[in-house]
């Protein structure tokens, strides 16, 4: 059974910031939801290859040549936010102060 | 309503060819309906300027006998498609503001043959649903109403506003993505035909990402024909995919008129069994096996002993790969960003992902987040991969005695807006038949083949053998004509 602790843990490392009643919210159908899938945990396939995909996931590869060239604009073209002005004048992703 | 909006899409093509009237004429009386029926909430975005001025090329393209394959046949887009230079949301308000400067590859295929973009369809939030009630646009509505019920009803889901838009004669056909049954048990619920081609047919690239390893494209139309028309544009290999499909596109209208004589259809009637399943979805399922012997076909008993456990392995599989596709929405480059300078990096990831997230977009994430983490891993996410190679083997064993498989799409007709919604279990189960062969990657299609006793259509599916589109759509339409006494047109449309 999944405690609010738990909740609390997997919502920091998917970064959300829960209040308490969001954690009981979510406590309750995590709990649900697991008990669905529980059912796998008693079946034995353990000598069974898990399948990844069903497509051959060999990478293809390609000469090295440029397929598109300038498209700064375009990759800062949907910067939002107060400093979207500023990201786009100066070509960067504007983000809160990192190092100390 | 204008009869043009009514026509197939093949009659159109024929009609606009011979001058009947013109592609403007089409996308005006398409335009008109679309105003009539805002209600239904089917479209995010309406692109009737876009549409208005690519029916005026059409028309150009006709009258210089230059006409590509669907010239002037006006479509709509589901909303995770990215359309340049148009608003692309994925029903999500973390991208209510996304305007992308690129086209997904299947959208630009269609556009490169002549269609013409009516707008783009609502969804569940990030195709996470089957009843389009996670969209931050609304609700969608369906055009179909029970005989014995005034309650609005949900149109399925993902591609909800896509199956409203085609029952509701608000486009001609439309994309869809079906990553368990997005466009096959919309299509069940409001009538119409829904078909999701091979894992890898059609190229993923511009489609916003779910569950990478079963995201797949497909169509909505009004009848199977229609559907084999629009998927020969829509495939093809795509290097810009990694998971793309070098191999050739097949002829696929030819089958829409083959007999099925002699064809071997299986039946896993074991699964007739599983709880939940409505009286009127089994009838259906056996008249349609009746039908389907009285026109020579052969019908044979087979099992798929793993598919009941379908439901778990989906719903770890799909939430572990959004958890990990879904951390790119991080509020930097793109999407929504909270305002604010005083917090720091963590709290805007934070801020932003639980203000731009929905309930069931968190919920998943949630759910992914923990089958992934390193005490669980094991248990669930390996343990889920092996079990989907077992039902895997389990259709590949099947296909060694039979050419398709007949299953219902869903295990109920649609249901009314205010059931299921604080369960999600219980909405989990609307995808038990329609999952197996999203893990497996197999072509299949929804037709409806029957009405319930209150009078709402019910879907058949047909699932085929990898990369064999061609008998998947030849027993859809064999079903077509089997069935085609019965009216699948809304009450009042």
């Amino acid at each position: 059974m999944i405690t609010k602790d738990e909740v609390n843990k997997i919502a920091k490392l998917a970064k959300f910031n829960f209040d308490e009643k969001e954690i009981s919210h979510f406590q309750t159908q995590l709990v649900n939801i697991m008990s669905m899938i529980d059912v796998l945990t008693q079946i034995d396939c353990s000598k069974i290859e898990p399948l990844t995909s069903v497509c051959n996931m060999n990478q293809r590869m390609r000469e090295d040549v440029v397929t598109e060239s300038d498209i700064r604009q375009e990759l800062f073209a949907n910067t939002s936010g107060e400093n979207a002005k500023l990201a786009k004048e100066i070509n960067c992703f504007i983000v809160p102060k990192v190092v100390e | 309503m204008s009869e043009l909006t009514k026509l197939t899409i093949s009659k159109a093509l024929k009609a606009l060819k011979e001058k009947e009237f013109s592609c403007l004429e089409l996308a005006k009386a398409h335009i008109e309906q679309m105003e009539k029926y805002k209600k239904l909430n089917a479209y995010i975005t309406e692109t009737c300027d876009i549409a208005l001025s690519q029916a005026k090329i059409a028309d150009q393209n006709y009258s210089k006998n230059q006409e590509r394959k669907l010239e002037g046949i006006p479509v709509a887009v589901k909303d995770l498609f990215c359309t340049k230079g148009v608003l692309t949301t994925s029903g999500s308000k973390m991208l209510s503001n996304f305007v992308p400067t690129y086209e997904s590859t299947v959208s630009e295929n269609i556009k490169n043959q002549g269609t013409i973009m009516l707008g783009k369809t609502n969804m569940d939030e990030f195709a996470m649903g089957s009843s389009n009630l996670s969209s931050y646009f609304g609700h969608v509505i369906n055009p179909w109403k029970a005989s014995d019920s005034s309650e609005n009803l949900v149109p399925g889901g993902s591609s909800g506003g896509s199956s409203a838009a085609v029952s509701g004669f608000l486009a001609m056909a439309a994309l869809g993505s079906d990553t368990g049954g997005s466009v096959r048990q919309p299509a069940s619920y409001t009538g119409i035909v829904g078909m999701k081609p091979t894992y890898g047919r059609c190229s993923r690239w511009g489609m916003i990402a779910f569950a990478s390893s079963l995201d797949q494209a497909g169509i909505l139309t009004r009848n199977v024909e229609d559907a084999a028309l629009m998927l020969e544009s829509m495939m093809g290999f795509d290097a810009k995919d990694s998971t793309s499909l070098d191999v050739p596109v097949p002829n696929l209208m030819p089958a829409c008129s083959k007999s099925i004589k002699g064809m071997r259809i299986g039946v896993p009637y074991d699964l007739m069994k599983l709880d939940g399943i409505d009286g009127d979805i089994i009838k259906m399922w056996q008249d349609t096996i009746d039908a389907m012997k009285a026109e020579g076909a052969e019908i044979i008993d087979i099992t798929l002993e793993n598919a009941k456990y379908s439901l778990p392995t989906y719903y770890v599989i799909a939430p572990a790969e959004a958890s990990s596709n879904l951390a790119r929405y991080d509020g930097i480059r793109y999407g929504l960003r909270p305002e604010g300078s005083e917090i720091n990096i963590n709290e805007l990831y934070e801020l932003t992902r639980s203000n731009g997230f929905g309930d069931e977009v968190k919920r998943r994430i949630m759910i992914g987040t923990y089958v992934l983490s390193a005490s669980f891993i094991d248990a669930y996410y390996l343990k889920a991969q092996r079990m989907r190679r077992l039902i895997y083997n389990d259709f590949n064993q099947a296909f060694t005695k039979v050419d398709v498989i007949l299953i219902p799409t869903a295990p109920t007709s649609a249901f009314a807006m205010d059931d299921k919604q604080d369960d999600p279990v219980t909405m989990y189960l609307n995808d038990i038949f329609t999952i197996p062969a999203s893990l497996a990657g197999l072509p299949c299609i929804s037709v409806p083949a029957a009405l319930s006793t209150n009078m709402l259509p019910l879907g058949m599916q047909v699932i085929g053998q990898a990369l064999d589109e061609y008998n998947t759509l030849r027993v859809g339409a064999a079903i077509e004509r089997l069935f085609s006494h019965v009216n699948f047109i809304p009450r009042g449309f």
